[in-house]
C-alpha cells in the first residue's frame, strides 16, 4: 500500500484584508496500517486537510501525492475517480441516503464506484462491521451507533486505500464510539489501510497510533504512540 | 441502486409528486389532443382532392385551396387533351350555395359533384338516387350534418340555390372543417344548381397515361395553357392543406396549443423535479463526495423525471382516446392517428429529459467539500 505525501501545503480563504490561513505550509506523510489521528482546536485547520486529503478541495500551493501522482495537479474530473476509487468517507453526521436501507446504501456507493457483485460486497461490509443481521434496516431505523457502523461498511466496502473519518464518534455515546472507534482501528491494521480520523473526541486517542496536533493550520505536534 | 433512489425519494416527496404527476397528464392529454386536431385539420382540408381519382387538376389561377375554386372555361378539359401523356381529362364543379329546408332553416353549403369516372372515394350520387327511384337532383350529405340539414334518413326535398333537390342518403367521412356541410351531387345537378354559364366548370381533373411521369405532363400542360393552375394531385393537396394551416392561422392556433400543453408539462415537472433535487441536495452533495460522476447524479434526477413522465404520461395517453370519442360530437372530423400516441410519448421523453437537464443543476453543481462543514 502507499504512502500520501503533502509537501508544502498551504491554503487560505477570503482576500484582502478578510484573508485567512487555513493551513500554512503543512508538510507530512500518512502511511497504511497506522491509525491517525488529526486533533486540534476549532479553526485550526482540520477540515481543511481532510478536505485535500480527500481531493474534495484544491490547496493553494504544495503537492499531495499519492501513488506517484500528484492529485493537486489533476483535473475536476480525475478528482471525482480519485475519490471514487481511492478514498472512503465517514461523516459526523452519518450521510446516509435515508429512503434505502443499510444494504442498499452500500450497495449504491459500490454502484457510484462502478463495483459489480455489489450485493455480496455490502454483505460482507456489514458483516465486517456487525449488522449483516441488520442490513434491511433503513437508517431512520437504526441507532446513531448503528448508522455510523454502516457508515464505516460504506467507506470500506470498495476496499480503499485512504479511509478519512470526521468527527465520526461525536454524535455516538462512550460504548458505540468505542465500538466505531476499534473499527477504524482494526480497517487501518487488520486492511493496512490508511485511516486519518479528524477529532475533538478525547476517547479517541487511546487507541490512535500516530496522534497529529493541529493549531493555526500549522502541526503543532507529532506524536507515534503504541496503542 | 440509482433507480431505487430515484423511486424512493419521490415517493417521499409527497404532494409535490402528485403535482408533477399531473402537469404530466395535462400535457399529455393537451399534446395529444391538439396534436390530433392539428393533423385532423389537415386532412379534413385537403380531404376532397384526396378522394377524388385524379393525376393532375387544372384551376383558376391564384387558387390557394379547394374551397376557393372559382369558375374557369370547360374547354382546358378538351385543351388538355391535346397535350402529349394526357390520357382522358373530366370536369368538376364546387362552389358554395345556399340551401333552404323546408321548415324554412337556411343555410349556406358547399356543393360539390365530379364526373363520375373521377369521382373517386366520393359519393356515387347517381347511383343512390337510381335506388331512390330518382333520375336526377339527388343530394348526398355526411351523416355529421344530417341534424343541421333535418335529415331523418327519409327522402326530403331541399331548396338548393331556389331549385330542387332531394336529399336522399348519409354518407360518413366527410365532415366539413369550415361548418358548412359539403352536401355531394351528380356533376351535371351541380352544375345547374350553381347556376353556372354551359361552358363554364370549377376545376378540371386528368389522368396521365400509364407509365409517363405526371410531373412531366404537368410541366407540358404548364407550358400549354398559361392563365391557369395545373397541379399533380400532391400538390393541390399539400397547397389545400397549407393554405388552411398556415395562412388563415388556424394550424398556428391549434399548433400552439400543443406546445403549450409541452411548455406546461415542461414547466411542472422541472419545478417539480428541481424541488425535490434541491430537498434531497445533501444526498447528491455525498454521492460526488464518494466519487459520483455528473453522469450518476443526473441519473437519479432523470429516473425521476422519467417515472413522472411514464406514470403521468401513461394516464394522458389512455385519456386520449375516450376524450376523441366525446370531441367528436363537436369535432366531427377529429381522428386520434395510432401514431399520435407514438408522437406524444417521444415528446414526453423530450419533455422529461429537458425537465431533468433543468432540475439536475443544482444536484450536479454542489460542492463536494459540503459533505465535511455540514
Amino acid at each position: 500500500m502507499p504512502d500520501v505525501e503533502l509537501h508544502a501545503v498551504s491554503l487560505s480563504f477570503g482576500a484582502g484584508a478578510a484573508r485567512a490561513t487555513a493551513l500554512d505550509c503543512i508538510d507530512l506523510r500518512l502511511e497504511p496500517g497506522i491509525f491517525t489521528v488529526i486533533s486540534g482546536p476549532s479553526g485550526s485547520g482540520k477540515t481543511s486537510l481532510i478536505s485535500i486529503l480527500g481531493a474534495m478541495i484544491t490547496p493553494d500551493s504544495g503537492s499531495v501525492v499519492v501513488e506517484d501522482e500528484d492529485i493537486t495537479k489533476i483535473a475536476p474530473v480525475q478528482r471525482s475517480v480519485f475519490r471514487r476509487e481511492k478514498i472512503g468517507y465517514i461523516f459526523q453526521s452519518f450521510r446516509l441516503m435515508p429512503a434505502l436501507n443499510a444494504e442498499e446504501n452500500i450497495r449504491l456507493s459500490l454502484e457510484i464506484r462502478r463495483f459489480d457483485r455489489r450485493r455480496q460486497r455490502a454483505l460482507e461490509a456489514l458483516e465486517i462491521v456487525g449488522l449483516a443481521a441488520k442490513a434491511h434496516l433503513r437508517p431512520d431505523q437504526m441507532s446513531h451507533g448503528e448508522k455510523q457502523r454502516v457508515a464505516v461498511a460504506r467507506a470500506i466496502a470498495h476496499r480503499p486505500i485512504i479511509v478519512l473519518a470526521d468527527e465520526p464518534t461525536a454524535s455516538l455515546d462512550a460504548s458505540n464510539g468505542a465500538q466505531v472507534t476499534r473499527l477504524l482501528a482494526e480497517v487501518a491494521h487488520d486492511r493496512e489501510r490508511i485511516v486519518a480520523v479528524v477529532t475533538h473526541d478525547p476517547r479517541i486517542l487511546p487507541t490512535a497510533q500516530r496522534i497529529i496536533r493541529l493549531e493555526d493550520g500549522r502541526i503543532a505536534g507529532d506524536q507515534r504512540c503504541h496503542a | 441502486m440509482k433507480v431505487t433512489l430515484a423511486v424512493r425519494n419521490l415517493r417521499r416527496s409527497g404532494g409535490r409528486l402528485w403535482v408533477s404527476l399531473f402537469g404530466i397528464v395535462f400535457a399529455t392529454f393537451l399534446m395529444g389532443v391538439q396534436g390530433s386536431l392539428l393533423y385532423s385539420f389537415s386532412l379534413a382540408a385537403s380531404r376532397i382532392v384526396d378522394s377524388v381519382d385524379a393525376d393532375l387538376w387544372i384551376v383558376g389561377k391564384g387558387t390557394p385551396t379547394f374551397d376557393y375554386v372559382s369558375p374557369i372555361a370547360e374547354r382546358y378539359a378538351v385543351l388538355s387533351l391535346g397535350v402529349d401523356g394526357v390520357r382522358d381529362a373530366g370536369r368538376g364543379i364546387a362552389g358554395w350555395a345556399p340551401i333552404q329546408r323546408p321548415n324554412g332553416d337556411r343555410t349556406l353549403v358547399m356543393l360539390i359533384g365530379v364526373e363520375s369516372r373521377y369521382r373517386g372515394r366520393l359519393p356515387t350520387v347517381a347511383e343512390l338516387a337510381a335506388a331512390r327511384g330518382l333520375s336526377d337532383s339527388g343530394l348526398v350529405i355526411d351523416a355529421s350534418d344530417a341534424s343541421t340539414l333535418g335529415y331523418d334518413g327519409t327522402l326530403q326535398t331541399a331548396q338548393v340555390a331556389a331549385r330542387r333537390g332531394y336529399f336522399l342518403a348519409e354518407t360518413r367521412g366527410f365532415a366539413s372543417f369550415l361548418g358548412s356541410p359539403l352536401l355531394f351531387t351528380d356533376y351535371i345537378d351541380a352544375h345547374r344548381f350553381l347556376r353556372l354559364e354551359r361552358t363554364q366548370t370549377s376545376f378540371v381533373v386528368l389522368h396521365v397515361e400509364p407509365g409517363r411521369s405526371t410531373a412531366a405532363v404537368r410541366d407540358a400542360l404548364r407550358s400549354r395553357l398559361t392563365d391557369v393552375d395545373i397541379w399533380t394531385t400532391n400538390e393541390f393537396s399539400a397547397q389545400s392543406r397549407m393554405f388552411w394551416l398556415v395562412q388563415t392561422g388556424a394550424g398556428g392556433a391549434l399548433s400552439i396549443a400543443a406546445i403549450l400543453g409541452f411548455g406546461i408539462g415542461l414547466v411542472l415537472v422541472a419545478q417539480t423535479i428541481y424541488s425535490i433535487t434541491a430537498e434531497n441536495i445533501e444526498e447528491y452533495a455525498t454521492m460526488k463526495a464518494m466519487g459520483a460522476s455528473n453522469g450518476d447524479v443526473q441519473t437519479v434526477v432523470l429516473a425521476q423525471s422519467l417515472i413522472c413522465g411514464i406514470v403521468g404520461g401513461l394516464v394522458g395517453l389512455l385519456l386520449i382516446g375516450p376524450a376523441a370519442t366525446v370531441l367528436r360530437f363537436i369535432v366531427a372530423w377529429l381522428v386520434v392517428p395510432y401514431w399520435m400516441y407514438f408522437i406524444v410519448a417521444a415528446a414526453l421523453v423530450l419533455l422529461c429529459v429537458l425537465a431533468s437537464l433543468i432540475a439536475a443543476r443544482p444536484a450536479v453543481r454542489v460542492d463536494p467539500g459540503r459533505v465535511f462543514r455540514a
